[in-house]
């Protein structure tokens, strides 16, 4: 049994599942012919198909044939830290840059996700993210002078 | 005749100060992406969409345009002098041409490829000239029918002749489809799968998907590996090949060019499988003094001639179709829709001068390769000095400054995030995200051709088989299909593309 193969098949099922049930509520049909939930289902229904197909080869597959696939390729730990760090990135941004604007919403978040690296001293990143801030204000801003706020109404006196 | 008023119109367009220096700006980008191993056009392209938003149709596909076929040139510097392949295209370029900069003949590698690349990319040039008339003229003839079918087949073939298990591509292209359906259905208004999300109405934004997957997504993936690369790097001297080397050459640049420009039409093969396609070749028929694989001026010549042949005539369906021939055409595809052009055969008589002008800019754009990347080798080979630690933040600074100045909406950084954690967990399942992006791409002409086919049938589905052109179109996916289930040569397809990893 190939155990990547067996969970990216489960991965599928599941994914499959909770699509056909949210589009569980749309007509099939309307005036016009089909309705709008006919094509998704159809798309779920395959998915399904090729799900177990997945699941059922992973099962009966040999599991030295993994190695030979993909040699000197072993999983390698998750790098825990760097997801953490870089997924949270952009969500501190979002939550950031209404109220306070571009600018500090950027230096927070970039100051953050170049932590991920273990490498990475506090001075360095907080080099990067000054040397971004001033980038972006330059490219975005001043030469393709898109309307975005530098600053946000929390810090507008 | 019309040809050569078309490339009349697009060489008119494309000198202008404006479109001149967004070619030259793609260039420029395009081989420090491919010089830099952790970051490929595909990645580019997607930061660099909402970019686009800010500029012309014309001179931001002329700079996108430039990053493709210009990070072809830069992965193979670096393939030659520290035997780091910076594209997957310039992979088997690394074996002869490191040992030719070994023996001391750095010069003339580099001299080759960029002379194979310039003749092929003229080649490629007139042939996009050539080939998009008819083709577009064909494809207006087509139905609904005869659409879908034509959809269904190049996302089948995209599969097959892409790398990896064709199980787990055509399941992700069945997923990037289906997230194409979020949002307001076109025909009844209704909204869709958006579980009740206003931000959603609209649909998933093809730049947080591109930028999440493959931007965020990446670099989770390169954290992993933290070995620091050294570099050794050899001195670069006496560039000209001699006369000898040209006539080692040229016939190998032919092949080459040959190809490439063939399989860069087809949906999926690309610069990468031409590239090896054309080494394997040069094996065979490279009849010079020294052997291909002990650095044989035909083994760098070849395929390096037909890796930028194939990025060339990838555009071929794209601009007539509408269809992509792998993701970087998918992001183009993305950038004009961006701009409110809908890719496909009208867009020739609709967008004269923006076809003929990427066309005359392709041109130009390897004409600025060529003066850019010979004198100016060792400037690009201390990009490779830049650690990846302070590369990445920047990354992730301009896709989330990027998605937001375009939408001016948190919901979508926040998908950003999402998706980036989507692509990783794909990676660690080794399903391929390219092929999902194919999908979301297709994915609404996809279901518009299907159901005013049904439409046009009064709900009959037999129409896609009653028609002889949709019939055949979805007999060859079919075939294809059944083949790639056959044993034997299954093997041969993991054969073509194991050979050159092992490396």
């Amino acid at each position: 049994m190939l155990k990547r193969d067996f969970a990216g098949g489960l991965t599928l099922l599941a994914f499959a599942g909770v699509y056909a049930l949210a589009a569980s509520n749309l007509s099939m049909t309307s005036s016009l012919g089909i309705g709008s939930g006919l094509f998704p289902m159809m798309l779920a229904g395959l998915l399904v198909l090729f799900g177990v197909a997945m699941t059922v080869q992973a099962l009966r597959a040999d599991p030295s044939s993994e190695e030979e696939e993909h040699p000197g390729e072993a999983g390698g730990p998750v790098p825990l830290r760097g997801i953490l760090l870089v997924a949270a990135a952009p969500l501190i941004f979002a939550l950031i840059v209404v109220p306070l604007g571009l600018a500090p919403a950027l230096g927070v978040s970039v100051f953050a996700a170049a932590l991920a690296n273990r490498t990475t001293t506090l001075v360095g990143a907080l080099g990067v993210s000054l040397a971004m801030v001033l980038f972006c204000l330059a490219l975005f801003r001043w030469m393709l002078g898109l309307p975005l706020q530098m600053f946000g109404p929390l810090l507008a006196f | 005749m019309e040809i050569l008023a078309g490339l009349g119109i697009g060489f008119n367009a494309v000198f202008s100060f404006e479109n001149l220096l967004y070619c030259l700006v793609g260039a420029i980008l395009g081989t420090a992406i491919g010089v830099l191993p952790g970051i490929g056009a595909t990645a580019t392209i997607a930061l660099l969409l909402p970019i686009t938003f800010a500029l012309d149709p014309l001179p931001a596909l002329i700079m996108l345009a430039g990053i493709y076929y210009g990070s072809q040139y830069g992965g193979s510097t670096t393939a030659i002098l520290v035997r780091i392949p910076g594209e997957g295209s310039s992979v088997v370029t690394a074996i002869d041409g490191y040992k030719m900069a070994q023996k001391g003949r750095a010069g003339p590698a580099l001299a080759t490829a960029a002379l194979g690349s310039l003749f092929a990319g003229t080649v490629a040039t007139f042939l996009i000239a050539l080939f998009a008339l008819p083709l577009s003229h064909l494809a207006l003839r087509f139905g609904a029918a005869e659409y879908f079918a034509l959809i269904v087949l190049g996302l089948v073939a995209s599969s097959t002749l892409a790398h990896g298990p064709v199980l787990k591509s055509l399941a992700m292209i069945i997923v990037g489809i289906m997230l194409s359906m979020v949002g307001t259905d076109l025909y009844t208004g209704s909204h869709r799968l958006t579980f009740g999300y206003m931000a959603l109405a609209d649909g998933i934004s093809f730049v947080v998907i591109s930028v999440g997957l493959f931007g965020i997504g990446e670099i989770i993936r390169n954290l992993e590996n933290t070995t620091q690369q050294d570099l050794t790097t050899t001195r670069v001297k006496g560039l000209f090949p001699t006369l000898r080397d040209f006539r080692l050459m040229t016939p190998s640049i032919l092949r080459g060019t040959a190809i490439g420009s063939f399989l860069g039409l087809l949906p999926g093969a690309g610069a990468t499988l031409s590239s090896f396609a054309s080494y394997s070749a040069e094996k065979r028929f490279a009849k010079g003094p020294v052997k291909v694989g002990d650095g044989a001026i035909e083994g760098v010549a070849g395929p390096e001639s037909a890796n930028n042949a194939a990025a060339q005539t990838s555009f071929i369906p794209m601009l007539t179709l509408g269809l992509p021939a792998n993701p970087v055409m998918a992001l183009m595809i993305g950038a004009l829709i961006i701009q409110g052009i809908r890719p496909g055969p009208t867009v020739i008589s609709s967008n004269p001068e923006l076809f003929w002008g990427l066309v005359a800019s392709m041109w130009i754009g390897n004409i600025f390769l060529v003066i850019l990347n010979l004198p100016l080798i060792g400037l690009w080979v201390r990009l490779l000095l830049i650690p990846y630690r302070y590369l990445f933040p920047a990354i992730i600074a301009f896709c989330m400054v990027g998605v937001y100045a375009v939408s001016l909406s948190t919901v979508e950084v926040v998908l950003v995030s999402f998706f980036g954690l989507m692509g990783y967990a794909l990676m660690r399942l080794r399903f391929e995200p390219a092929p999902l992006l194919m999908g979301f791409v297709l994915g609404p002409l996809l279901e518009e051709q299907f159901r005013r086919a049904l439409i046009i049938s009064r709900g009959d589905p037999l129409i896609f088989i009653e028609r002889p052109i949709s019939a055949g179109l979805l007999g060859c996916s079919l075939l294809a299909l059944v083949l790639m289930a056959l044993p034997g040569l299954r093997k041969k397809r993991n054969v073509v593309f194991q050979e050159p990893e092992s490396i």
